[in-house]
């Protein structure tokens, strides 16, 4: 298999040189490919920290390797023993050694790289510098048989750096930053570079340019891309990422979540980095792609498990329960998570691992609870996609897909019966259970079009009892006034949750108002084909006082009083009447404060001339009619609801009244513009034809 | 090269200068001293000189010639050497033991470094290098410095 030495080269230092060798290493290694890195910036040697193999014990390295070709002495270790192998993920096929430069930092280290200096001075007659590079190349051909050997070159102009970049090398990669000492040294070395002679053996070098650290692309001085032209080769520009620069950070090493900013996680420069490796690496372009679409959704996830993006919610993870990149199982059996959320105890609570494709997420899912007791599973897919898992038995192999689509957040672990379930009913479960905060995840969520089985939002919410809870879930709506979420949320919620919360919302003021206002007019222009002028408010109000009498009924459950244009409930009466029929006070008062709203907008609503209709012109005989009318559109509208336990409550309250009041009963096929058209003519004063049936009696408003 | 070479132009004084020469290099060379590879290049210039002076076809021409080119192998120039090789074995004059012994000197240095480099030496890259060598050496223009003489 044929070798190709890449070095990785850079005039100046603090380009990101050892980061990109680092990185592009892994990659290829985790693509499959056998890779050695080899670190030959002697003089200040760092692959071993980016490589994470700090903690492993060195032996020897690329000082002692050169020395001892150079002594002729006989090795009596092989690469292999002096090389660190870097662990790769479970199910990769590809291996990726590091052979250090030395032990160094150490006394013992620079001892060795003084000896070599004495060494080249004086003992040529062997070889030179040239023959011991080369030496150690053709050993690592030999021993590891990569199909990549990638060179941390030395900054600068050295011996070793153009043996490495001219002699080793079969591509030189240049990074430069935009300073100009930076790009004229490699304009210079560049020059050099191409004209540098080559083994008879040898292609001719490929020079690739990487301009990095750059704060924009766009920020780029055109004359330092120009320079690069000049030179031929690709150019590539890679963005500063503060992050990266600070913590030096490579993709697979397992780490903590450090800083707060958002930011840290570097995704823009690992992006960037991907990217030139699909354009610098061809063969490589489709993995690569795939690997942005992972550190993405990797990306993502993690900033939602922060709390800091998408839902507005202050009780993320904070960095100390996070981790990166976390190893589990055991060597012959082990999967690595690509984020654990942990408890305060340490306790692994949540993996979340890109799996990208979704034919092996139930797979993944149950490696996990089979082998871990971690309570909930986050697989992450392309597009963005993430599936969470829970375990429904104790060995792990019964696993249930959650239909929530968001990560669950520390306090879902606490609040929910199982985090992953995120269903409307099991929120509403937690804030029966003392979470009332979870009222506002239902509403924002669905507001923002993430909660599961949205139809279901509406019954689930408005079967809330509690006047507290009805009243928290109004105000959550109100967050969000657009039309679509007051249509789909708030307005039904108004007429079908208890009627104390509903007013008491109304009167609130604020946000409030334009809500309201929204859902009256909705009731209007839905119902009764009228428009709603916010110009005359309707006001809404709960009365304790006993309603005034009423010649043909038990009594008024609530009331319109055009001045000044009030909607009133009786709350005494309507739970007398509720305890009557044996129904629920609050849907008595429901059912009353939507008759009641549209006789009031049967009044006050413009017609398409925008003509209201004062009260004081309704004859006796078309009263009767109109309460039929009044009665039909309240049906319709509790149709429109779908709520039984409103329907219910209508029924029993008409049954209950004067025989008069079912009238509306015989135009209850009546078609809804039948019915406006009757409305209308009533309120110009001209009967309709054929007139409906009407009540023989009662008022409107009465139980 | 000393004063004393420079002013030496009999072959019986260089010939005394190349031993002294020779003897001052191996001590160093024993001593492992970084002054060694100078000192063998000191011992090629002496040989050279003598070379110079006397005729290929005489024996000490011939030893000169061979010993100017060892030397400068020692002194690890192994361009110079080659260099040297060159023009000497151009020379019809020079005996076939002398082409011979050259051909061992050069043969002895391949199979010295071929012991130290043998992973380069099975690839072939090892006899390429000469090559480079010599391109590298002939380049006007040189960014990378390199420790050795080309």
């Amino acid at each position: 298999m044929t070798m190709e030495t890449v070095a990785f080269y850079s005039y100046k230092g603090g380009v990101g040189r050892t980061l990109l060798v680092a990185n592009t290493a892994q990659f290829l290694a985790m693509s499959g490919r056998r890779v050695v890195a080899l670190d030959l910036d002697l003089e200040a040697p760092g692959l071993h920290h980016k490589l994470g193999s700090l903690d492993r014990p060195m032996r020897g390295g690329a000082v002692d390797e050169l020395l001892s070709a150079l002594e002729g002495e006989q090795r009596t270790v092989s690469l292999r023993e002096t090389a660190i192998e870097i662990s790769m993920p479970v199910g990769c096929d590809g291996s990726l050694f590091l052979i250090p430069a030395g032990s160094a930092p150490s006394p013992a280290y620079w001892a060795s790289l003084e000896r070599l200096n004495h060494v080249l001075r004086s003992h040529r007659r062997n070889g030179g510098l040239p023959e011991a590079v080369l030496e150690l190349q053709a050993r690592i051909a030999e021993e590891f048989d990569p199909q990549f050997l990638l060179i941390d070159s030395r900054t600068g102009i050295t011996e070793l750096g153009g043996l490495a970049t001219s002699l080793l090398a079969d591509r030189v990669v240049c990074l430069t930053t935009t300073s100009p000492e930076s790009v004229e040294g490699i304009r210079v070395v560049a020059e050099a570079l191409r004209a540098a002679p080559r083994l008879a053996s040898q292609k001719p070098l490929r020079l690739d340019f990487l301009v990095t650290r750059v704060e924009e692309r766009s920020m780029t001085p055109a004359g330092v891309l120009g320079v690069l032209d000049e030179l031929g080769g690709p150019i590539t520009v890679l963005p500063h990422d503060s992050g990266i620069a600070n913590e030096e950070q490579v993709w697979l090493r397992s780490r903590p979540i450090r800083s707060a900013d958002p930011n840290d996680v570097g995704m823009v420069l690992f992006a960037a980095t991907l990217r030139w490796i699909a354009s610098s690496f061809p063969a490589f372009g489709p993995l690569a792609r795939s690997a942005e679409r992972r550190m993405r959704a990797v990306h993502h996830s993690l900033q939602q498990l922060r709390g800091s993006s998408l839902l507005p919610y202050p009780s993320g993870w904070p960095n100390r329960q996070l981790r990166e990149r976390v190893l589990f199982g055991r060597a012959d059996n082990s999967r690595q998570a690509d984020i654990v959320a942990y408890d305060s105890n340490a306790r692994p609570l949540m993996i979340v691992e890109y799996v990208g494709n979704r034919e092996e997420f139930d797979a993944a899912a149950r490696w996990w609870f089979s082998q871990t007791q971690i309570p909930v599973v986050a697989l992450l897919g392309d597009e963005l996609l993430s599936m969470l898992y829970s375990c429904t038995d104790a060995q792990g192999l019964s696993v249930r897909l959650s239909e929530r689509w968001d990560l669950p957040l520390p306090r879902d672990f606490e609040a929910l019966a199982d985090p992953a379930d995120a269903s409307v009913g099991s929120l509403l479960d937690a804030v029966r259970r003392g979470y009332p905060e979870y009222l506002e995840r239902i509403v924002d969520g669905w507001a923002v079009g993430v909660t599961p089985v949205a139809p279901g939002i509406v019954d689930e919410l408005a079967g809330l009892d509690d006047i507290e809870l009805a009243r928290r879930a109004l105000r959550a709506c109100v967050s969000d006034t657009s039309d679509r979420v007051v249509a789909g949320l708030f307005a039904p919620l108004f007429w079908r949750l208890s009627p104390e919360a509903s007013i008491q919302v109304a009167q609130k003021g604020g946000r409030s108002v334009g809500a309201v206002s929204k859902t009256v007019a909705l009731l209007a222009q839905d119902t009764l084909g009228l428009r709603y002028d916010t110009g005359t408010p309707i006001s809404f109000e709960i009365s304790t006082a006993s309603p005034p009498p009423s010649p043909a009924s038990n009594g008024l459950l609530g009331d319109y009083q055009p001045e000044p244009g009030r909607v009133v409930l009786y709350s005494e009466a309507v739970s007398q009447c509720a305890d009557r029929l044996a129904l629920r006070a609050r849907h008595v008062g429901s059912v009353t404060l939507i008759h009641e709203t549209l006789r009031a907008l049967a009044h006050v609503g413009l017609d398409l001339d925008g003509r209201t209709w004062p009260q004081s012109e309704l004859a006796a005989a078309d009263a009767r009619l109109f309460e039929t009318l009044v009665q039909y559109f309240t049906y319709r509208h509790l149709v429109g609801l779908r709520d039984p336990n409103l329907l219910r409550a209508f029924e029993a309250m008409l049954e209950e009244g004067h025989p008069g009041r079912r009238a509306w009963e015989r135009i209850r096929d009546l078609s809804i513009e039948d019915a406006r058209s009757w409305l209308l003519s009533l309120r110009r004063g001209a009967g309709p034809t054929p007139p409906p049936q009407p009540c023989d009696d009662a008022p409107p408003g009465e139980g | 090269m000393t004063n004393t070479a420079s002013f030496a132009t009999t072959e019986d004084e260089l010939d005394t200068l190349v031993s002294i020469a020779i003897r001052r290099a191996e001590i160093l060379d024993d001593e492992g001293s970084p002054a060694a590879d100078e000192a063998w290049h000191e011992v090629s210039a002496y040989e050279q000189r003598l070379a110079a002076i006397t005729a290929p076809s005489e024996i000490a021409g011939g030893v000169a010639r061979v010993g100017a080119v060892r030397a400068a192998l020692a002194a690890g120039h192994r361009a110079e050497a080659e260099s040297l090789a060159s023009k000497y074995l151009a020379e019809t004059q020079l005996p076939a033991e002398r082409r011979a012994a050259m051909e061992r000197v050069f043969q002895e240095d391949r199979d010295r470094r071929a012991r130290h480099f043998p992973a380069i030496a099975k690839s072939g890259r090892l006899a390429e290098l000469a090559g480079w060598r010599a391109a590298a050496a002939a380049q006007n223009s040189r960014v990378f410095p390199m420790s050795e003489a080309a």
